[in-house]
């Protein structure tokens, strides 16, 4: 007997197939799982100071494995939290501008008209400004919230979603599921949101991911600037602002949480493509 | 063309007018006001600040205040840098951001075209690989992180360049901040470039040229490449505005008096008109350079050209 094969068996099987993907994905992995347990694996703190230990270099002898910040507080420890931080804000900016994307395009592209060509008129003029000065202009706006944050970045972030979203559903309406769904009675938001989003999903999902390191990148970019996450706290951009400063001396404390935002921005832009590839079979 | 260019400039001033009024409303919407200092002002003394800031005046009679300032070029007063009016402080800011802007545009094309042309041209060979990991390097490794270690390893490691600091029309001030805000336009370019030379390499008008006898060189140069740089100028535009966010970075990092900085102090010290000044400001560059791209894409490429025969 032949076995079913549906579209998410088939993606899957393809994802598996690239290899820099699955690497990125096992990487990402053991990464999320190092930031959740990890700090408990060092016997220090992410916020003790140590006057004794001020800037120590990378070393296993000690304890502090990667080093100590300017403060000597353990940088392995403060990278994980950084790192913590960074991705939450990132999954949650992500997670923001997903709904206002998603819902913007669907809507756009089920009305179609005027009101697709007034909501789509509206993305323009924000596309062709750079985004950074409206987050900025959010986060002023927040009183630099740590909370509101990730608000602020994924209300700026989902012009593109929306772009995607709008195309993928104006082709959607014509297919005759919608229109069986329409003729027996389904009201608009019926539609939009039981028959037209799910069918978006595939596309919706590679875009997300792709959209995960950009927000990382936007985060750290504000937080390296003093506009994001602030001290105590730690983000991925405020300890490479750090150890900007000190890099003279001490250029591991630069170099550790840099090391980490590459990694992560990396990986998911492998995956990213890969899912793409695995998702889209028509474009190679 | 002249009639193109006069219905797309119409065309921003909507654009321009949704930007100032949103950017105004969002900080007016902020909470606590620009005199909030650690010691609470007398009642008196605030009703009179903000009565000579026309702050006690319902929202839309100071939009249109405002709006009528800026058709005069005043962007009105900073709150924070006293003695300075928002438009003096874009006044100094703006000439050295759009030499750092222009000269980092500058290198990326004048960097991204050549080598996306060299890898395409020797497609999979050593040379083409090393682009291309460079293109990827480029476009992960963000500004923030390049700079800084361009200025470790070139101003102090190997004491080439300065690390900081501007002298206006020095050179060398500009080589590091230059470079590194082009660097992640120069991956981008190189990409498509190189993406869109291997296209245009196989494509028949190209077979043409080389079956009618022209050399190979000229093939490359006059046949190939100006084919193959349409979507490199449609770039030109989010180019663009990278190399702008990438200047707050880079401006910050090298200490350069430009607008990036006073956006980002701006935006530390809740100065409403200086924030509101910048995003205007970097809104009309925008608008300005993608129009002035798609000018340069019409006359590049005719069939996008206004009035062309369908």
């Amino acid at each position: 007997m032949i076995r079913k094969r549906g579209l998410w068996a088939d993606a899957a099987r393809r994802l598996v197939a690239n290899r820099a993907a699955v690497a990125s994905l096992c990487v990402l992995g053991a990464l999320c799982l190092l930031v959740a347990v990890g700090p408990m694996l060092s016997s220090y703190p992410a916020d003790e100071l140590d006057w004794s230990m001020m800037g120590t270099a990378p070393d296993l002898g000690s304890g502090h494995w990667l080093g100590t910040d300017r403060l000597g507080r353990d940088l392995f420890v403060r990278t994980l939290h950084g790192a913590r931080i960074s991705l939450v804000i990132a999954l949650l900016a992500t997670a923001v501008s997903l709904v206002i994307g998603v819902t913007w395009g669907a809507v756009a592209g089920y009305a179609g008209g005027r009101v697709d060509s007034m909501l789509m008129r509206f993305v323009d003029v924000l596309y062709a400004l750079p985004n950074i000065f409206f987050v900025i202009l959010l986060t002023v706006v927040f009183d630099r919230s740590p909370m509101l944050l990730f608000v602020a970045i994924g209300a700026v972030g989902w012009l593109t979603m929306a772009r995607v979203v709008r195309g993928q559903a104006m082709t959607l309406m014509r297919r005759d599921f919608i229109e069986a769904a329409i003729a027996s009675g389904a009201g608009p938001s019926r539609v939009i949101f039981r028959h037209v989003v799910p069918n978006l999903l595939g596309t919706v999902i590679v875009y997300a991911t792709l959209m995960i390191p950009q927000m990382i990148l936007i985060e750290s970019f504000l937080s390296f600037l003093g506009i994001g996450i602030q001290e105590p706290l730690a983000s991925l951009g405020n300890l490479i602002a750090d150890g900007a400063n000190e890099m003279e001396a001490a250029p591991w404390i630069l170099l550790v949480p840099a090391g980490c935002l590459v990694i992560i921005v990396f990986c998911f832009n492998f995956l990213g493509d890969g899912l793409r590839d695995a998702l889209d079979p028509r474009d190679p | 063309m002249i009639g193109y260019v006069l219905k797309r400039l119409l065309g921003a001033i909507p654009t321009l007018l949704v930007v100032i009024a949103l950017s105004f409303l969002l900080m007016r919407l902020a909470p606590g006001g620009p005199f909030d200092e650690e010691q609470a002002l007398p009642a008196e003394i605030r009703a009179n600040l903000e009565r000579a800031y026309g702050l006690d005046q319902p929202l839309y009679v100071q939009l249109g205040r405002y709006v009528r300032g800026l058709a005069r070029g005043d962007f009105g007063p900073s709150f924070k840098f006293k003695d300075f009016s928002v438009t003096e402080l874009i006044a100094t800011g703006l000439p050295v951001s759009l030499e750092l802007g222009a000269a980092a545009m500058l290198l990326a094309v004048l960097l991204g075209v050549p080598l996306g042309t060299l890898a395409a041209l020797r497609h999979n060979g050593a040379v083409d690989h090393a682009v291309m990991a460079l293109a990827v390097l480029g476009i992960a490794v963000p500004v923030f992180v390049v700079a800084p270690l361009a200025a470790l390893v070139f101003g102090i490691y190997l004491g080439w360049l300065p690390v900081a600091g501007w002298m206006p029309g020095a050179a060398r001030d500009m080589v590091l901040p230059a470079s590194t805000l082009a660097l992640p336009v120069i991956a981008y370019v190189a990409r498509l470039t190189r993406g869109s030379m291997l296209e245009s390499l196989r494509s028949p008008f190209v077979r043409a040229a080389r079956a009618r006898g022209v050399p190979w060189a000229r093939v490359v140069w006059r046949h190939a490449l100006p084919a193959a740089l349409t979507p490199v100028v449609s770039y030109l535009g989010p180019a663009t505005a990278a190399v702008l966010t990438g200047s707050l970075v880079v401006e910050t990092i090298f200490g350069l008096p430009g607008l990036g900085r006073y956006m980002v102090q701006g935006a530390l010290n809740r100065d409403y008109t200086l924030v509101m000044g910048m995003v205007i400001v970097y809104a009309a560059l925008m608008i300005a350079l993608n129009l002035l791209v798609d000018v340069a894409y019409a006359w590049l490429d005719p069939r996008v050209r206004p009035g062309a025969r369908r």
